[in-house]
């Protein structure tokens, strides 16, 4: 791994003058690397983060990715990663030309990780120097253990099996509270709670009338138009009525407010804290590596959630930059062939490709910003002849403005779901998009897809089952018996795969000391009906859903079944 | 690089059971062309995740479409096994399979796995029955691309170079292209060398031959296809890579195919297992392999056949006149457990099974096998009980 020739460099320079003067937004240096291909296939497990720990299984994926590389070959384009300076990884051989495009292409992502919302909390740190100072704690303490090292390989395995889990919106919500504070300014926790929680019991245990609880809003309102902010709330909660009416609230809320602070975010940070068999002296070294899994995972969990708006705006940037950079000159064929094989729809059109498909997403929405359509005068028009027409001719400023803004605000699932039914409809018709599903045709034997549906409805819906979306599965200290970790998933329609329940439960277990329950909803479902499911996508099948409790003591895994519902048919 | 080698990936692998927990280092055999495979490594990381059926059908089973057609009409077919990435044939395996680009190397990774199989399984050594015999073939080296000379012209890349060059000379209107007006420089003509190499002819000849009547569709087809890939690593190692693989499926009647049709077609009739003797028969005589080669004979099958044995009993016999061995995987269906099946019943009368030197039978149940089970399986197909 090496930097890119000076010359090279200044290819880049001269694209960073020309995406800012378009418009993007980024700060400081940049890192430009050239890796070789095997370089890549090595990187690639790590997620191309060049210090992160050293993993078994991140090796087996390498030895796996070289095997497939020989049959294979292939050259990747560039990979860009979020750290400060933002690396960037080439290959050696790309023609002058071709790094134009790509490094337009990889200033579209670093605008994105720079500006997007849900990076927040990962503008401060530089990614790598952490991953590195982490590397170096895991391998000292491999030193440590000796022979025993390979039991450090089972605590980030264990650990890594609830790594999808980390409380990431937990985490961006504190960091919410402290900007919003400063922000918005109004709501502090105390009456975030007093009207939130403490009058809505009273109200619902009716020992107040949804009177009061308006009254208490005007008065809090009077005080602190009256007293400023701070001290307002001050005068309204020294109010001697509230005092006398209510002596239990200040009790409640510093007890309510402790818990709410010492509340773990997810599971890693429960076992971390409170785990007696992790907090013993012989083990403390788990509460680092469990402390780095998650800390790694969570500066990974705003990529996943952006990875198609991610794709779609560098693809946007890439075309407008290069098409209008005159260093296109005689590369028109080159660009057009390497850019039809980047941006372009899965072969026979069925599959989502996020280079193409967000682009366009986004290239709708800045079409509708330069009519005007972002507006409440054309949402409220239902005539179609009139939304077709409908044109405030506001200019290519706003469309810019408006894809810069969702490009700050948004990620993949609120750009999915930003539009409108109708306008969303339109999206879908002017791209002749449609839902495809699939089905087995006895006669062939073969399976056929077909256009299931062209509803902007359904279309969405589609898009929206596709995206990221990893289970919710909560601590439930009311369900906890003999000191167990209980958890409980919040069944949303999807069950786990339930063949990874006990060797996760087993390294849990492990990790706490104790039994672990997980309590889950599965289905049984005959052979015959879903093969009627297969001819027929739409036939509904009866099945029978349960609620059940794995349990998992002393490495012996258990199955219980709590209640079944028989449905369909 | 990888902080561990893949010989102490293993190694480490092999702790896993002493400390109480279960192996993680599986492989999974791809297809990478005609006749060449490639064994993987991989690990799956268990997370509690989202699995991906549900009868509600309300999550995740459709997907998206781009292009015109009326609601309802289908827009591709895709065949009923292959293509999904599921199984043993991953997807990674359908793209540019047979191609030829990068096509080195593969059948020492095939090679590799069966080196490995045979010492994991103590699978025997073979005995070779003819001598071996070199040859002179030309070996077409798709990596090798010249610019101005050589012996295959590059017809894709020769006109991508005219169009760049007359791109660059001003000499192509992209509104109107006028192909008559190209001028074709000898730098723009890409040929593609042949190199001539000395290889040793193979010297062993396996026939694999497979049911694909509608009772073997997804788990036991899935079992046959892996083992059979194994079954092919084994035989290359045994014969230092030099096997002729040869593929024949059948329902009432058989078929040689490619083997990329071996592992993806898939028929919908009953069975007539016999028929698939006679054509490997029919090989042998006429192509007189008995001369001079080994011959392998692989047979999967759900055991259901409309022949009582009177059409295959006869045939069976002349395959193990000449066969170094034969290996029948019997698959469980719904459809035939727990009773006798048609096939097992015919081998009972030709008292096939007592001849353990050269025939071998392998009954599985029901289910989705591991890769375990199905190194099992072929281990009772391959060492003499």
């Amino acid at each position: 791994m090496e930097l890119i020739s000076q010359k090279t460099k200044e290819i880049m320079e001269e694209c960073k003058k020309r995406a800012l003067s378009a418009g993007l937004s980024f700060k400081g240096e940049s890192l430009e690397y050239i890796v070789t291909n095997q370089g890549f296939l090595e990187l690639s497990p790590k997620v191309m983060i060049p210090t992160l720990y050293d993993f078994w299984a991140d090796d087996v994926e390498i030895v796996r990715n070289k095997w497939l590389y020989n049959v294979y070959p292939h050259n990747p384009y560039e990979t860009v990663i979020n750290t400060r300076p933002p690396m960037s990884f080439y290959n050696d051989n790309n023609p002058d030309w071709l790094n134009v495009m790509i490094f337009y292409h990889v200033l579209g992502h670093i605008d994105f990780f720079q500006n997007n919302v849900f990076f927040r909390n990962t503008w401060n740190d530089d990614f790598c120097g952490q991953a590195l100072a982490d590397k170096r704690l895991i391998n000292r303490i491999r030193e440590e253990m000796g022979d025993k090292k390979r039991w450090v390989d089972y605590v980030i395995e264990f650990a890594r099996g609830i790594d999808n889990l980390v409380g990431y919106y937990g985490e961006l919500g504190e960091d919410d509270k402290s900007v919003s504070g400063n922000v918005l300014g109004t709501l502090s926790e105390r009456i975030r709670f007093y009207f939130g929680e403490f009058l809505k019991n009273h109200y619902e245990s009716k020992t107040v009338p949804i009177k009061f609880y308006y009254d208490e809003i005007s008065r809090l309102n009077l005080s602190q138009e009256q007293f400023g902010q701070k001290v307002g709330e001050e005068v309204f909660f020294d109010d001697p009525f509230l005092k006398s009416k209510f002596p239990e609230f200040k009790n409640a809320f510093e007890k309510k407010d402790k818990k709410n602070k010492l509340k773990p975010k997810d599971i890693l940070q429960y076992l971390v804290e409170n785990s007696d068999f992790i907090n013993k002296d012989e083990n403390k070294w788990m509460k680092d590596i469990l402390g780095i899994v998650r800390r790694t995972s969570l500066y990974f969990q705003p990529q996943i959630r952006t990875k198609n708006s991610h794709e779609g705006w560098a693809s946007l940037w890439h075309e407008r930059l290069f098409v209008a950079d005159p260093r296109i000159k005689s590369h028109e064929v080159g660009f057009a062939l390497t850019n039809s094989k980047v941006v372009v729809d899965p072969p026979g059109g069925i599959g989502l490709n996020p280079y193409i498909g967000f682009k366009r997403l986004y290239e709708f929405i800045e079409g509708m910003a330069m009519k005007g359509k972002l507006s409440a005068e054309y949402q409220l028009l239902e005539d179609a002849e009139a939304r077709k027409n409908f044109d405030k001719k506001l200019g290519e400023d706003a469309g810019k403005n408006t894809l810069l803004e969702i490009r700050k605000n948004l990620n993949d699932s609120m750009l999915v779901n930003f539009l409108s039914d109708d306008d969303f409809q339109d999206f879908v018709d002017k791209h002749n998009l449609f839902v495809a599903g699939r089905r087995l045709n006895p006669d062939k034997l073969v399976i056929e897809i077909y256009i299931k549906s062209r509803s902007g409805r359904e279309y969405r819906k589609m898009l929206n089952d596709s995206l990221y979306h990893p289970p919710s599965i909560l601590i439930n200290e009311d369900k906890s018996r003999e000191g167990e970790l209980y958890l409980d998933h919040v069944f949303e329609g999807r069950t786990l795969v339930t063949e990874y329940i006990p060797a996760v439960l087993m390294g849990l277990s492990y990790l706490a000391g104790n039994t672990i329950s997980l309590e889950t909803t599965e289905f049984d479902i005959e052979r015959e009906e879903r093969e009627n499911l297969l001819f027929d996508p739409e036939y509904t099948p009866y099945y029978k859903r349960f609620r059940v409790r794995y349990t998992c003591k002393d490495k012996v895994i258990e199955k219980t079944m709590l209640s079944a519902d028989e449905i369909g048919g | 690089m990888p902080s561990e080698s893949f010989d102490e990936l293993l190694k480490r692998d092999a702790l896993r059971e002493k400390d109480g927990f279960e192996k993680r280092i599986k492989i999974r055999r791809i297809l990478a062309g005609p006749g060449k495979i490639i064994a993987i490594p991989y690990v799956v990381e268990e997370k509690l995740i989202h699995g991906d059926f549900e009868p509600t059908g309300e999550h995740g089973q459709d997907e998206a479409g781009r292009g015109e057609g009326e609601v309802g009409s289908v827009v591709a077919e895709i065949p009923i096994w292959g293509d999904e990435g599921e199984g043993d044939i991953d997807s990674e395996s359908d793209s540019n399979a047979g191609d030829g680009e990068g096509s080195h190397g593969i059948e020492t990774e095939a090679y590799q796995l069966g080196k490995e199989l045979s010492e994991k399984l103590k699978l025997p050594n073979l005995k070779d029955k003819v001598k071996k015999v070199p040859t002179d073939e030309y070996i077409y080296d798709l990596t090798d691309r010249h610019k101005g000379s050589g012996q295959l012209l590059d017809k894709k890349e020769t006109l991508k170079s005219i169009i760049k060059s007359n791109k660059i000379l001003d000499r192509l209107d992209e509104n109107n292209p006028d192909m008559t007006n190209l001028v074709v420089g000898p730098q723009d003509k890409v040929y593609r060398v042949l190199s001539r190499e000395r290889i040793w002819k193979s010297q062993a000849v396996v026939f694999f031959l497979r049911d694909y009547s509608g009772s073997m569709i997804g788990y036991p087809t899935r079992a046959i296809i892996s083992q059979h890939l194994m079954l092919y690593s084994w035989l290359l190692f045994q014969y230092e890579k030099l096997v002729i693989p040869r593929f024949i499926v059948h329902d009432t009647v058989a078929k040689e195919v490619s083997v990329d049709n071996y592992f993806k077609v898939a028929s919908g009739g009953g069975t007539l297992i016999p028929s698939a003797y006679k054509l490997i028969n029919q090989i042998v005589e006429e192509e007189n392999l008995t001369r001079d080669y080994n011959i392998y004979v692989f047979q999967g099958t759900d055991g259901d056949d409309s022949d009582e044995g009177e059409l295959a009993v006869p045939e069976i016999e002349i395959i193990l006149s000449y066969v170094n061995l034969m290996g029948v995987s019997l698959l469980g269906t719904p459809y035939n457990e727990g009773r006798e099946t048609e096939f097992e019943k015919y081998i009972k009368i030709g008292r096939f099974i007592e001849r353990n030197n050269i025939f071998r039978m392998h009954k599985m149940s029901y289910r989705n096998p591991s890769d375990k089970e199905n190194e099992e399986a072929i281990k009772a197909l391959v060492t003499s009980g």
